[in-house]
């Protein structure tokens, strides 16, 4: 177990160089002369020819990259020339917002699928089983960002239900800062009032994120509690005289979840793309907006400073869920 | 024997009374078991042998009550477990029933276990299903269970994980499982199948020392007569969903009547017999969505007559045959029109002069039966 | 435990590693296997025709700006209204399927070659070489694959032809580890069952065996990334990394309506609707090639004979 949790580290090791490396590719060999691209389309000759100067532009690209390594491992990410910040500083404010709307939406898509995934299950082959499988696919197909504006139109435009955007109404004050996530800190510092305008702002952007989760883990959640419906030990479970709901829980869930959680990295793939549109449409200040903001304006240090912490996250992530299911199946950790 | 409130001694434990069992699938109808009927004395012992699709399976499932729904129905019978029809009972009675009374030894003993629970914690749940008792108590007997059946070091045990023991140590623990409560009626399903030939005969012996010692009936399914041989005191013979014959073992062995019982005892490998060629019965299981219009292992039988083709024989004793006393009259019963003599058990063939088997009917072999 | 309607329907084989398989052309069986499945090729035939012929049913052309319809509610004249330089929407749209379709054949043929070639090479090859391009694949699977597109997109510069080259990027490593990994299994078999058995020929059975079942699993593989392929697209597009004005791409359509939403609904809701229907229709015919030909033969009888 222990070799197979350092290949799998090393290889973690590996694929950040490798990502670092693409990121760097990207952000200097560009059509377009990258100095005037830092420097923003403003920018005077002679702000350009600094901005050369000062990020040694003009240097080797070897020398360039091992400055943009040296420059990484202490945090500096750039400057951004549209939020007269540091990039590094942009992406820790923002970063908060989106965890909060991607972790809510990570937990109501994947306990959707859960349900719908094991009673489609048991009743397969009847319409309701039907009927899961084109939620499923519904979930899959559905362009993020024209559900979005949809349901923003219904929800909010046609029947006032839901707020447009944002986190919060203007006239709300937000809790003091503790995790950064508006829910918990309004909850944590008893903020009841707060607490529920955070979480109408949240509604339709998690609902439109939650879709994509749940639809490709439904079929998923099918199919493993299919299989685990099919094996033996349920039927020694039945014989025992346990009761239908124990021999669901402690049998064939704990079962059928071992295959949903390889899933889970492809999960913050989706959320990743979703995060982008989502945000942009909801005007959620995050990370994805953020970034699509940057990429309008040409900023280039943003850009790329978000895609590289989009990327590193997905990546530390993977790993974990990689080493969590070792952990999880008892027939990997007791090898 | 416990002190059970059961009538006399002498009562069946378990009373099948023409158990029908019907698979409705979208597409077709499977009749997978046709009208069987038997019984089980307290603390006795019936084999159940036949092949793949010969219905033995699905007629354990349908005693446990356990048939996959709603693909199955029982169509018609009753099975009585001493004074109750089984049938009528509801789901929450069935469930008070199961691990308690009747209990089963699953087929596999690799996928029989749940992989991710701990020995320990499989045992304890039987035993906290049926007694409200504290875990630390159901850990104590638990442990001792395991001590019964033979696993050494019983409480180290108790927390590791059914991959790390071998095929026969796994099958022991769902031999404890199933014999934890005491229940009155055990039904083992292919108990041996899947383990080593060495490790087969000791879990065999276990089986038969632990049910001994509790008075537990025994319903022993396989396709293996040889195992049969040394468990069972009686044996019925299932094809196609159907009994076929019905004997006390030693009958079975002796004097088979249908042929399809001779066919199997033919195909038990033998040492002694160590280079010559193992003689398999000829042909396949039949589809079970058709009905036979006659009998249905006509079309693979040896000793098939026209009539065979075309009325289905009706179990019934064979009188003259059964050579065994008794207070009862165990019986030799038999569905054939046209038995095994006593001299042609040994060829596997009839030995008849100038006979053939008769050929299929020209108007069609089966009656086809749609949904 | 075998159905054994699969088999009596005649079209049941057995793969590479003994699992059963369906034949992916026997179009009727397919079709009455389940209503999705209708409803699937239904939905991607129309559109294939759309594509091809949209430009002869389209009312009008796709860029006429007529200032004196501007923003128009559907009607008879207008199906799906039209936006705010007064171009007829439902042209628009149809124009936006030839479009979507040309850009998900582009990507998946770009994405699809390469990546098969690699993969079948990489597995064929085996050593140091499957080892390189095996850590690359991974490589770049390590990426969420939309941001990557967008930081492409973005660097080379919005398009819809740098979108295109960007998502080719992104698909074409699944193809290789898919084919790879086929390669592989069927190599374990077939070469060492040939082997024994004959020397002339062996070249020749592995490559149609192998073509046949690659094929089968391309094909499912293809009729879903088809539709991610459109959606990506559309989504980049509306980002504003994709098509430009004045393109009829979807997304670039929904991204213009975006303005207007408080005030012209459907300029947004009908190319919506069209393209998630599109997309429905790909993941559908995909998702039933996928359930036809590796069926899970586990008919309703439980699994229970004996």
């Amino acid at each position: 177990m222990g070799t197979v949790i350092a290949r799998r580290l090393a290889f973690m090791v590996f694929v950040l160089w490798g990502v670092t490396l693409v990121t760097f590719f990207l952000s200097r060999v560009v059509p377009g002369d990258p100095a005037r691209l830092m420097a923003g389309p403003e920018a005077s000759q002679a702000a350009v020819a600094h901005i050369a100067r000062i990020y040694g532009l003009n240097d080797p690209l070897i020398v360039q990259y091992g400055r943009y390594m040296r420059d990484l491992i202490h945090g500096n990410l750039g400057f951004s020339f549209v939020t007269r910040r540091n990039v590094r500083t942009d992406i820790a404010t923002f970063l908060p917002a989106t965890i909060e709307l991607a972790g809510y939406a990570l937990v109501v898509g994947f306990v959707l699928a859960l349900v719908t995934g094991t009673v489609a299950a048991y009743r397969r082959g009847t319409a309701t089983d039907a009927a899961g499988r084109l939620t499923a696919i519904a979930g899959l197909s559905l362009p993020v960002f024209w559900l979005a504006l949809l349901l923003q139109l219904l929800f909010h435009t046609k029947l006032g239900w839901l707020p447009l955007g944002g986190r919060l109404d203007p006239g709300v004050t937000p809790p003091p800062h503790l995790t950064g996530l508006l829910t918990v800190d309004s909850l944590l510092t008893g903020d009841f009032a707060t607490f529920v305008n955070a979480a109408e702002h949240l509604v339709l952007p998690v609902v439109v994120l939650a879709a994509g989760v749940y639809g490709l883990m439904v079929r998923i959640m099918r199919t493993s509690v299919l299989d685990s419906l099919g094996e033996e030990y349920v039927r020694t479970a039945e014989a025992k005289g346990l009761s239908r709901w124990r021999v669901l829980r402690r049998h064939v869930l704990r079962n059928a979840m071992l295959p949903a959680v390889t899933v889970l990295g492809l999960e913050f793939g989706l959320l990743a793309a979703g995060v982008f549109v989502v945000e942009s449409v909801f005007q959620w200040p995050g990370i994805g907006n953020y970034a699509f903001q940057a990429i309008q304006a040409n900023d280039y240090n943003a850009t790329i400073g978000a895609t590289l912490v989009i990327a590193i996250i997905y990546v530390v992530i993977n790993l974990i869920v990689d080493i969590a299911y070792l952990y999880l199946d008892p027939r990997i950790r007791y090898t | 024997m416990d002190g059970r409130a059961q009538a006399a001694a002498s009562d069946p434990v378990l009373r099948v009374r023409d158990l029908s069992v019907r698979f409705d699938s979208r597409r077709n109808v499977v009749h997978a078991v046709n009208g069987v009927s038997f019984d089980l004395e307290v603390g006795g012992a019936l084999g159940l042998v036949g092949e793949s699709g010969s219905g033995k399976t699905v007629t354990s499932l349908a005693i446990l009550r356990l048939l996959p729904r709603p693909a199955a129905r029982i169509v018609t019978g009753e099975i009585w477990l001493g004074d109750r029809d089984l049938i009528r009972l509801s789901d929450r009675e069935m469930r008070r029933l199961r691990g308690k009374e009747i209990s089963l030894v699953p087929q596999d003993p690799l996928s029989g276990l749940n992989p991710v629970l701990t020995v320990g914690e499989q045992v304890v749940e039987t035993l906290r299903a049926h007694e409200s008792i504290r875990r630390r108590e159901a850990r104590h007997r638990a442990a001792e269970l395991l001590g019964t059946v033979g696993i050494p070091r019983p409480s180290d045990q108790l927390d590791r994980y059914p991959h790390q023991f071998s095929g026969g140590m796994r099958q022991r623990v769902l031999i404890a499982i199933a014999l934890a409560l005491r229940p009155t009626l055990l039904i083992a399903d292919e108990p041996t199948t899947a383990l080593d030939v060495t490790v087969q005969a000791q879990v065999l012996d276990l089986l038969h020392e632990l049910t001994a010692q509790h008075g537990t009936a025994i319903l022993l399914i396989s396709h293996d007569l040889g195992i049969m041989a040394r468990m069972t005191r009686r044996i019925m013979v299932m094809y196609a969903g159907y009994v076929v014959e019905s004997a006390p073992t030693v009958e079975i062995f002796a004097r088979p009547g249908h042929p399809y019982t001779a066919g199997l005892l033919q195909s038990i490998p033998r040492v002694a017999d160590a280079g010559r060629p193992l003689t398999p019965i000829a042909g396949s299981p039949p589809e079970l969505d058709r009905r036979p219009r006659g009998c249905p292992f006509a079309p693979r039988c040896a000793w098939a007559l026209d009539v065979c083709w075309r009325e289905m024989p009706s179990l019934a004793p064979v009188g003259a045959l059964s050579f065994s006393g008794g207070p009862r009259p165990v019986g030799h019963l038999l569905a054939c029109h046209n038995p095994v003599a006593a001299d042609e058990v040994e060829g596997g063939r009839p030995l008849r002069p100038g006979f053939r088997p008769a050929p299929p009917p020209e108007d069609g072999l089966v009656a086809q039966e749609t949904t | 435990m075998i159905n054994q309607d699969a088999v009596e329907q005649g079209h049941l084989t057995r793969g590479p590693a003994g699992q059963l398989r369906r034949a992916p052309w026997a179009v009727q069986p397919f079709l009455a296997e389940s209503r999705l499945n209708v409803l699937g090729v239904a939905i991607v035939t129309l559109v294939l025709l759309l594509a091809v012929f949209g430009p002869l049913i389209a009312p009008e052309n796709p860029n006429q700006i007529n200032l004196l319809a501007i923003l128009q509610p559907p009607s008879v004249h207008h199906w799906f209204g039209t936006d705010n330089l007064g171009r007829d929407l439902f042209s628009r749209v149809i124009a936006g399927t030839r479009i979507s379709v040309e850009v998900a054949v582009i990507i998946l043929s770009l994405s699809v070659t390469f990546g098969t070639a690699l993969g079948i090479v990489s597995g064929l090859a085996g050593g140091l070489v499957d080892e390189i391009v095996m850590r690359v694949t991974d490589l770049f699977l390590a990426f969420p694959g939309f941001v990557l597109a967008a930081a492409i997109a973005a660097t080379l510069g919005p398009s819809l032809q740098h979108t295109v080259l960007a998502l080719a990027v992104v698909f074409w490593p699944w193809y290789t580890r898919l084919i790879r990994g086929q390669v592989l299994s069927l190599r374990e078999r077939e070469f060492v069952l040939a082997a024994r058995v004959a020397r002339a020929g062996t070249m020749w059975i592995a490559t149609r065996h192998l073509a046949r079942n690659v094929l089968a699993i391309l094909v499912v593989q293809v009729s879903l990334d088809v539709g991610y392929a459109i959606l990506a697209t559309s989504s980049l597009s509306f980002l504003g990394l994709g098509a430009q004005p004045p393109s009829p791409e979807w997304g670039a359509i929904i991204a213009d309506g975006r303005s207007y939403i408080q005030t012209a609904w459907w300029w947004i809701t009908f190319p919506g609707l069209v393209l998630a229907l599109t997309v429905l229709g790909f993941n559908l015919l995909g998702d039933g090639l996928r359930d036809w030909i590796d069926p899970r033969l586990r008919g309703s009888l439980g699994g229970v004979q004996e």
